[in-house]
């Protein structure tokens, strides 16, 4: 890859699109991606995911056939692996909405080459996500008594119970999710449908294309939809982890009730979300030749935001511990004794060391800037934001208030295997849809494309 | 249905075709419309169009969720069938905010994707304009416009030079439709 | 683009030293008068000190998050706008020698200074005079640092327009929030928490921080329309920017209700008697009613006021929510403060009103004299320009 002269623009700022891109080579580049034909990789890591997601499949349908009890929980630890995955993917969709709507209304238009990416990222771990509430039911058949309707009884769900919120969030969350990342589309669809060759291929791209056609009229209403969606999803994706956070918080546990909680949460999904992003745009833009687009800027912002809200969840680790001493309350602050030199203390350490301290390197710009070193550490920091939740969870469970109560969880194999399932759905989503749908969102690059090539000319005009 | 004719031009640039709509607009023209593959700051303005009134039909979409979600919890919690849980009150008022606050949202973003629709005529999946064999640039790169032609007296050949001598290229005329 | 030549870009000297006298009369005036509140009522008036500090404390450190912010982000909107929150964080220095009658009375403040309690003793480590003195004048010292640091390379910047000046200031910004985040958290521990020494809540540092981020931001656009009634800056800081700073207190009055909410509803759910006697204290008698009117006051009706955009481009309804909002942002710093000391109910002194006034006329005429005769504008900014032009949408 050959570095590209890039002149500088006002205020010394790199150039979002490089490489001397026109409106139309934009075009040719990401319709491209699902105009050619399949790419010879795609098929064997298609079927590696299906395998993957049907062990999933089969775990869930044992644990449904069988009961809970093939999972490793038990008094004390009555949540574990269900809770602590269930977080850890809601979490990785935070991104994917920070990016469509909070990095819009702050109009960092960087955003824009991986913003589609990051929406689809985020309706597939919230897919991933929504899988553990239902089967940790343990009789899924009864999902219906979460939803306002009386039981056999008479009785309705209790409103009262941060478990119903959830309900309401997440549903909430995956539909407007669902709409934002549509509306976005639509534009685009309607570019594929226009460059297919009449047939079946444009009639399906036509019929979710809408019969868009870009009219004024069209895109002044579109723009103000997006807008106010932008608005609406902004306090939704906070309420969301907020919630998530309120089934820990509002119980009287030791190590879950903490006034701090639903900011930290948010702060902790946003961190694992970017870094799951990183994760696949690092080897995708390379794959599919986007680096004209997603540039080495785009990667050094998201590695910056990765170091912020990594000492943001720093931040919540220390102020935890301070006001466990401070507080006074000696269960308080054996639960986090316990947590950092306990017999999960390991775990604890790995979370420190992955979320506080391996983010520490993007303060030099060497490892801001080279691809590699940022793969390793968003790995890093996946594995740390599981860690996160799963001391969070187990930690402050297994040494119950009497010690004749306390427990170890140990995970089973269908734990680990139901684990590893969601990660074969979540890449089965992903394929299908880097091969089928733009994977960025090309309307709004070239928006931003017109908008640099008008202050390079004034910037040549001051010049001349 | 009635049918009308117009005109259609291609540009080759956002700058081109917004000279393009200030001449019109100066030589007499009022209903143009443009068709670009992203939007085009200042467009609306050159159109001399108002500001989208889609916020107000989120504002009220807002308050119909966030009232019909409170309403349901109280409804079902303090008069269908109380019970205490958790030593909560019946009408634990606090407690409701979550949900009301999802319902809120969720009913928002609903007005704000059908509003949308339902402003720009949409979803239609054929349109006049899709016959015009070089139109598929709109989502590309050709920016078009499209101006009806009965309004002043000119003729077909007078309309089509004007919008040549702007910079548009691939000019024919079109059935316009209401 | 170029700074409008036809724009007053700095304070003419003879208004600006009749400004200079207005404030400085109207802080030492009052400051006068609240020693008759000391001699009177010496427990009230370290109350109302506290109060009156921890407001001033707040918009200094809120401003000083802004300046860094807007390094970090590298925003070009803003720059016109950060000469003036520089010019006011100069000022934090003062808060040095504000902060010794809160040492000198906080026996009378802090029942953690004389309690036998044993939950109480238990924190002596931490809570005890000599280190909460030291501790005080460390976050003093740190953000009057910081706030110089930027405020006189971002002054140099005018002569040299070196683009590495704003390299090395977003480099200092960095760490500096860093710095600003514990110092801030900790100082609101020590100030406010500890009013309540068996009380703790893991949000306060994040509440007091969501609160002084709004408060600077309502004070900013206050100084910025008076500036225009005065005819300054009128072409430079446009409809435009007040609309942007519009977006940000609106976005910020929700933030600060966020956090509101979440302390409140998970120690409300929770239930717990050694964290709810704080709530249940202002949830009791008059109380009750400050409790309501600050969450009305300042959430609901900024919210209400700051949601439509032709709102936020009116500059008088613009500078009506931000007086509101400083307003409500002080009687939030009261509703922290005063319960410990009376009770019974909400007891307004008139040591209330003259100590805030004199001390924030006080950083005000400070402020004033320290940018008498300097541009109010960073023109070395390479991003001036942009921010010059900037659309909001």
């Amino acid at each position: 890859m050959s570095e590209i002269h890039v002149p500088a623009r006002p205020g010394g700022r790199v150039a979002l699109v490089q490489g001397g891109q026109t409106f139309g080579s934009l075009t040719n580049l990401v319709s491209g991606i699902t105009e050619a034909s399949t790419p010879k990789w795609w098929w064997p890591a298609f079927l590696t995911s299906l395998t993957v997601l049907s062990v999933g499949v089969g775990m869930a349908a044992y644990l449904i056939s069988t009961g809970i009890g093939v999972w490793g929980l038990n008094s004390p630890v009555g949540w574990a692996f269900d809770i602590t995955n269930f977080v850890f993917w809601i979490g990785i969709g935070h991104a994917g909405t920070l990016i469509s709507a909070i990095l819009f209304l702050f109009r960092q238009k960087w955003r824009t080459s991986i913003n589609r990416f990051a929406e689809a990222m985020t309706l597939f771990a919230v897919a991933c996500a929504g899988i553990y509430p239902l089967i940790h039911l343990g009789r899924v058949w009864l999902m219906w008594w979460l939803f306002p309707a009386p039981n056999a009884n008479a009785i309705y769900p209790n409103f009262r119970s941060p478990l119903m919120w959830d309900v309401a969030a997440v549903s909430t969350y995956a539909i407007v999710s669902l709409l934002f990342w549509y509306v976005g589309l639509i534009p685009d669809l309607a570019t594929l449908r226009d460059r297919a060759a009449p047939g079946l291929r444009q009639r399906i791209y036509g019929f979710f294309a809408l019969g868009w056609r870009g009219a004024a009229r069209h895109w002044q209403h579109y723009e103000m939809a997006y807008l106010l969606l932008a608005g609406i999803a902004t306090p939704l994706v906070i309420s969301v982890h907020t919630i998530v956070s309120m089934d820990f918080a509002t119980s009287i546990l030791p190590g879950w009730h903490a006034t701090i909680f639903p900011p930290y949460f948010v702060a902790g999904a946003v961190f694992s979300g970017f870094a799951m992003v990183l994760t696949l745009m690092v080897p995708s833009r390379v794959i599919f030749g986007l680096e004209n687009i997603v540039t080495t800027r785009h990667l050094e912002n998201i590695c910056k935001i990765l170091l912020a809200t990594g000492l943001m969840v720093g931040y919540a680790y220390s102020t935890e511990f301070f006001i466990a001493w401070y507080g006074g309350n000696p269960y308080e602050r054996f639960t986090f004794m316990n947590r950092a030199f306990g017999p999960y203390g390991w775990a604890y350490w790995v979370m420190v060391t992955c979320n506080v301290l391996s983010p520490q390197i993007f303060w030099f710009k060497k490892a801001r800037t080279t691809p590699w070193i940022m793969f390793v550490i968003s790995i890093f920091v996946n594995i740390g934001m599981w860690f996160e939740r799963f001391v969070i969870i187990v930690t402050s469970l297994h040494r119950d208030f009497l010690p004749s109560s306390w427990g170890m969880f140990v995970p089973t194999w269908v734990d680990i295997f139901e684990f590893i399932g969601t990660f074969g759905l979540f890449f089965t989503l992903f394929l299908i849809f880097v091969r089928f749908v733009p994977i960025v969102a090309l309307s709004e690059v070239k928006a931003v494309l017109s908008d640099q090539n008008h202050e390079m000319q004034h910037v040549e005009r001051a010049a001349s | 249905m009635k049918s009308a004719t117009g005109a259609i031009a291609r540009f080759d640039s956002p700058d081109h075709l917004m000279s393009a709509i200030r001449t019109l607009r100066e030589a007499g023209f009022s209903e143009i419309e443009a068709y670009t593959p992203f939007p085009i700051h200042g467009i609306d303005e050159a159109l001399g169009r108002q500001r989208s009134k889609l916020p107000w039909v989120v504002l009220v979409g807002g308050l119909f969720g966030a009232i019909s979600g409170y309403l349901v919890q109280w409804y079902l919690s303090v008069v269908e069938y109380p019970l205490i849980v958790g030593g909560k009150p019946y009408d634990s008022r606090e407690a409701w905010i979550p949900i009301t606050f999802e319902m809120t949202i969720l009913f928002a973003a609903f007005s704000a994707i059908g509003g949308m629709f339902l402003f720009n005529r949409l979803p239609r999946l054929h349109h006049p304009l899709f016959d015009v064999p070089t139109f598929s640039r709109a989502t590309n790169d050709g920016f078009f416009l499209t101006v009806r032609i009965f309004e002043v007296p000119q003729d077909r050949q007078a309309i089509s030079e004007l919008l040549a001598s702007c910079g548009g290229h691939d000019v024919t005329t079109l059935d316009m439709e209401d | 683009m170029k700074v409008s030549s036809n724009d007053q870009l700095s304070v003419p000297r003879p208004r600006g030293w009749r400004l200079l006298f207005g404030l400085i009369s109207l802080s030492l005036g009052l400051g006068l008068l609240s020693m008759l509140g000391l001699a009177s009522n010496q427990r009230q008036f370290g109350f109302s000190y506290l109060t009156g500090f921890t407001f001033i404390a707040s918009l200094g450190t809120g401003t000083l998050f802004w300046i860094m912010i807007h390094h970090i982000t590298d925003a070009g909107w803003s720059v016109v706008l950060r000469r003036l929150l520089e010019n006011y964080s100069k000022s934090l220095p003062l808060l040095l020698v504000l902060f010794v009658p809160i040492v000198m009375n906080a026996e009378l403040v802090y029942r953690w200074t004389t309690s036998v309690e044993e939950s109480v003793l238990a924190k002596q480590s931490w809570l005890n005079l000599p280190f909460f003195a030291i501790r005080g004048a460390i976050y003093l010292l740190i953000w009057s640092g910081l706030a110089w640091w930027l405020a006189t390379t971002s002054s140099r910047q005018d002569a040299t327009a070196d683009p590495a000046s704003s390299k090395r200031m977003q480099g200092a910004s960095a760490p500096g929030l860093i710095v600003l985040a514990l110092t801030t958290t900790y100082a609101s521990f020590d100030w406010l928490m500890s009013l309540e020494p068996t009380w703790s809540s893991t949000i306060f540092g994040v509440y007091f921080w969501a609160g002084s981020i709004v408060g600077s931001l309502a004070l900013l656009t206050l100084a910025i329309l008076g500036l225009h009634a005065a005819g300054w800056l009128r072409n430079t800081i446009r409809t435009e920017h007040l609309h942007d700073l519009g977006k940000l207190m609106f976005g910020f009055t929700i933030f600060w209700a966020y956090i509101a909410f979440s302390q409140y509803f998970l120690i409300w759910y929770a239930n717990l008697p050694e964290e709810t006697s704080y709530f249940i204290a202002r949830r009791t008698g008059s109380w009750n009613g400050l409790s309501w009117s600050l969450a009305i006051g300042q959430f609901l009706v900024p919210f209400l006021l700051l949601m439509p955009r032709t709102f936020k481009r009116n500059a008088p309804i613009l500078g009506f929510a931000a007086a509101w909002i400083l307003l409500f942002h002080y009687v939030d710093m009261y509703w922290l403060v005063m319960p410990t000391l009376h009770s019974e109910g909400v007891r307004v002194h008139w040591l209330d009103l003259t100590i805030p006034v004199a001390m924030l006329s006080g950083t005000l005429a400070l402020t004033t004299w320290l940018s008498l005769g300097k541009p109010l504008v960073p023109v070395g900014d390479p991003r001036l320009s942009e921010s010059l032009a900037f659309h909001s949408s």
